[in-house]
C-alpha cells in the first residue's frame, strides 16, 4: 500500500471559546475534535461514528474548510490545504464536496431543481446553456430523479427525492472527495436503504472516496470499508468494517455495538451488556482516557492516564489501556 | 379472555383542510390488555402518531375524530366532557413524546414542574409531594435525585431530560403510558437505557404501554403486540413473534427487509421502492399499491379489506384473497 493517500489529516484540533460570564475571568474551551489522525485512500469509504457532541460533524466540517482547525494538519493529495492561497483553495474545493444531514434545511427553497444542481457547475466551470442543461440531467438520471422534476422547487419532493437532489449537487464536479455528514438519518426506514444503495453505486461507478459520518453503526455498516469511532473529540478505535463488527477491541465500540436493538423478537437479550451513564460534559472532559467513568473494564491506570492511539494489530488502531482481546469477551 | 384495558374500535380521525379531507386515521381498531406494551409502527405520514393523539384527545383543529370509539375501562373517551379528559390525562393516562426538551417548562425546575403534577392528581401536600418527586427521580435511575430536583431542564442530557419525563408521566401511576417515539432524538447507548428502563417499569407497575416509532428494533425488542400502520390505515397486526417470522403484508415484509441488520453482510440492502405519497397523493385501491411489488389489477381498483390470517393476525392485503386462504399456515400459534 504505497500509493500515497488522498486525505490525510494530522494532530487535527478545533476548540471553542464556551467562556461565559461577565468578566471571563476563566477561559473555557470546548475541544469539538482533539488531536485526530488518519489517511484516507482514494477510493476508499471511511466511516466516522460517534454519539452526539462527539466530534464528528465538527471533524468533516474542518476538511471542506468551513471551520479554520485550531492545530494540525489538512493534506489533501499531498498539498495541505491550510496554507493555500485563497483563489487556489476556491478551486480545490470543486475537488471536495459535501452532503448535508437535513435534506429540507440544505436546499434553497427559492431555487428549481435545475438551479440548485447547476449551481456548482456554473461556479467553477463555463458551460453554455445547451450543455449545462444536459449536465444537470445527465446527473438527475445518475441520482435517479425523474427529469421530469427538473423545474420543480425542493418543497414539492419527499425527503428522500431532496437528499438526491444535494446528491446530484455535490457530483455534479466530479469531486474527488465526498464528506457525507449523516445523509440518511433524516430519512424513513424504507428510503434510507434506498439513498445508502445510492451512494454505495454512484462510489463504485465514479471512482469516489468518501468520509461517512454517522451516528449509528448500522448506517455506516454497509457502504463503508474501514471505520473509525469516535468519543469526545477523539478516535478511540479505528480498523476494517469486518473487524470492528466481529471483533471490536475498545469497550465503547463494545458498547456501542450491544446497544443497536435487533430487529428479530426472538434475539431479545434481557441481561445485554449495557454502558452505565452519560457522555461527559466536553468542557470539563473526565481526566486520563476520556470513557474511563462509562467503562465497564476500567482500572486505576485509566482514570490517571490518556491511551495512546496505537497499532495493536495489524491495521486495527485502539486507545484503549485494556483492549478487549478475544479471549476476554463473552 | 382477560379484559382488554382500552379498545379502539374504527377510529377515524380526520383532518378538514382548505384542500381537501385527510383520513390521517382511516378505520382503525386495536386493543391493549393491562401490562401489555402494543406498539404502532410506520413512516412519516402513517398516522400513528395522530392515532396516540386521538387517545389522549389532544387532535387540534383543523383534526377531528369522525368517527369510532375509544374505550377506556368500559367509558368511551369520544363522547367524555373536556374536564373528565382531563382528570384522566396524567392520572389514568399519560404521554411521552419525542422532545423531552420541548415538553418540559423550561422556565420552571424539575422538582416543580414534577410535584405539580402529583399535587393536581393525587392531592397530596406540599412535602409529600416533594418525598414522591425525589422518590420517582430515583426509580427512574436519575443520581444525585436530591439535586436534580432542584435543576432546569437545559442543564440536563437528552437522556436524563426523558428519565425525567418518565418519572412525570409515571408519578400517578397511569394505567396506559403513550409514548411517541420515546428514543428516537437518543444517542444508541442512551436509548437503550430508557428502554431497559421501561421494561422495569412495566413489570414494578404493571403499565401497560402504547409505543409508537418508525424503528423495528425497537419494536421487537419492547413489544407484545404490533400494528403496523401505513396511510392512516392498519395493514398488518399480530404479536410480536409472528410479525417478525410470518410478515403477511408486503410493506411490512419490505419494512423488516429494509431495517438494517447488525450482522448481515450484503452487496445491496434491501428497499422499498417510491416514497410515502403526500396525503393528497396516496392511489385509489390499496394505498400501497403504487410501491408494491406484487401488485394485481384488482389492488388498483378496489380497497382491500382486513382479515383475519390466524389468531390475532390481521392483514389488509388482496394476497390473501377474501376470507383468508391461508388459515392453515396459522399452525404456529399457541
Amino acid at each position: 500500500m504505497s500509493q500515497n493517500p488522498l486525505l490525510e489529516v494530522r494532530g487535527l484540533k478545533k476548540s471553542f471559546d464556551v467562556t461565559k460570564g461577565f468578566l471571563k475571568k476563566e477561559k473555557h474551551y470546548l475541544y469539538a475534535v482533539n488531536d485526530v489522525s488518519f489517511t484516507l485512500k482514494k477510493g476508499e469509504v471511511l466511516g466516522i461514528v460517534g454519539e452526539s457532541g462527539c466530534g464528528k460533524s465538527t471533524l468533516g466540517n474542518l476538511i471542506v474548510h468551513l471551520h479554520e482547525p485550531t492545530a494540525g494538519e489538512i493534506l489533501f493529495e499531498g498539498i495541505s490545504l491550510l496554507d493555500l492561497p485563497a483563489e487556489q483553495l476556491r478551486r480545490r474545493r470543486a475537488d471536495i464536496q459535501i452532503i448535508f444531514q437535513d435534506p429540507f434545511s440544505s436546499l434553497n427553497p427559492r431555487k428549481r431543481v435545475f438551479d440548485i444542481i447547476a449551481e456548482p457547475l456554473r461556479t467553477h466551470l463555463a458551460l453554455s446553456k445547451a450543455e449545462l442543461k444536459q449536465d444537470v440531467l445527465h446527473l438527475m438520471e445518475l441520482v435517479g430523479l425523474n427529469r421530469s422534476y427538473l423545474y420543480r422547487y425542493p418543497h414539492e419532493f419527499s425527503g428522500g427525492q431532496r437528499q438526491r437532489v444535494g446528491i446530484a449537487r455535490a457530483i455534479a464536479l466530479r469531486p474527488k472527495l465526498i464528506i457525507c455528514d449523516e445523509p440518511v438519518s433524516a430519512l424513513d426506514v424504507s428510503i434510507q436503504s434506498q439513498i445508502l444503495n445510492l451512494l454505495k453505486k454512484l462510489q463504485k461507478e465514479l471512482q469516489l472516496t468518501y468520509l461517512f459520518i454517522a451516528h449509528g453503526l448500522p448506517a455506516v455498516k454497509h457502504v463503508s470499508d474501514r471505520i473509525a469511532v469516535m468519543y469526545l473529540g477523539k478516535i478511540v478505535e479505528l480498523t476494517t468494517k469486518e473487524k470492528l463488527f466481529m471483533n471490536p477491541m475498545h469497550p465503547y465500540t463494545e458498547g456501542l455495538l450491544s446497544a443497536i436493538p435487533i430487529p428479530d423478537p426472538t434475539e431479545r437479550k434481557e441481561q445485554r451488556k449495557l454502558l452505565e451513564g452519560d457522555i461527559p460534559d466536553p468542557v470539563n472532559p473526565p481526566a486520563g482516557c476520556k470513557f474511563h467513568p462509562r467503562c465497564p473494564y476500567k482500572t486505576e491506570i485509566c482514570s490517571r492516564i490518556e491511551p495512546e492511539f496505537t497499532e495493536k494489530e495489524v491495521g486495527h488502531f485502539v486507545a484503549c489501556h485494556h483492549p478487549l482481546g478475544k479471549e476476554n469477551k463473552e | 379472555m382477560e379484559h382488554a384495558l382500552l379498545t379502539v374500535n374504527r377510529l377515524k380521525t380526520y383532518f378538514y383542510t382548505e384542500d381537501g379531507v385527510v383520513p390521517a386515521v382511516d378505520d382503525v381498531s386495536f386493543a391493549i390488555k393491562k401490562g401489555e406494551v402494543v406498539a404502532i409502527v410506520g413512516e412519516s405520514g402513517s398516522g400513528k402518531s395522530v392515532t396516540s393523539l386521538s387517545v389522549m384527545r389532544l387532535i387540534e383543529n383543523p383534526g377531528k375524530i369522525a368517527g369510532g370509539e375509544i374505550l377506556f375501562e368500559g367509558r368511551n373517551l369520544v363522547d367524555i366532557s373536556l374536564k373528565k379528559m382531563r382528570e384522566l390525562r396524567g392520572n389514568q393516562l399519560a404521554m411521552i413524546f419525542q422532545e423531552p426538551l420541548t415538553s418540559l417548562n423550561p422556565v420552571f425546575t424539575i422538582g416543580n414542574q414534577l410535584a405539580e403534577s402529583i399535587r393536581l392528581h393525587q392531592k397530596k401536600n406540599k412535602k409529600e409531594a416533594i418525598k414522591i418527586g425525589i422518590e420517582m427521580l430515583e426509580k427512574v435511575g436519575i443520581a444525585r435525585a436530591n439535586q436534580v430536583y432542584d435543576q432546569y431542564p437545559h442543564a440536563l442530557s437528552g437522556g436524563m431530560q426523558q428519565r425525567v419525563m418518565i418519572a412525570m408521566a409515571l408519578s400517578c401511576n397511569p394505567k396506559l403510558l403513550i409514548a411517541d417515539e420515546p428514543t428516537t432524538a437518543l444517542d444508541v447507548t442512551i436509548q437503550a437505557q430508557i428502554l431497559r428502563l421501561m421494561k422495569d417499569l412495566i413489570e414494578e407497575f404493571g403499565t401497560s404501554i402504547l409505543l409508537i416509532t418508525h424503528d423495528l428494533g425497537v419494536v421487537a425488542e419492547m413489544a407484545d403486540q404490533v400494528i403496523v400502520m401505513y396511510g392512516g390505515q392498519v395493514v398488518e397486526q399480530a404479536d410480536v413473534f409472528t410479525l417478525f417470522k410470518e410478515p403477511k403484508h408486503p410493506y411490512t415484509k419490505g419494512l423488516i427487509d429494509s431495517t438494517p441488520k447488525i450482522h448481515e453482510w450484503k452487496e445491496e440492502l434491501n428497499s422499498i421502492p417510491g416514497t410515502v405519497p403526500g396525503p393528497f397523493e396516496f392511489p385509489e385501491g390499496c394505498k400501497f399499491a403504487d410501491r408494491c411489488p406484487f401488485v394485481m389489477d384488482k389492488c388498483k381498483a378496489e380497497s382491500p379489506p382486513v382479515i383475519e390470517i390466524g389468531k390475532g393476525h390481521v392483514v389488509r392485503c388482496w394476497l390473501h384473497g377474501e376470507k383468508g386462504l391461508k388459515l392453515n399456515e396459522s399452525k404456529s400459534f399457541t
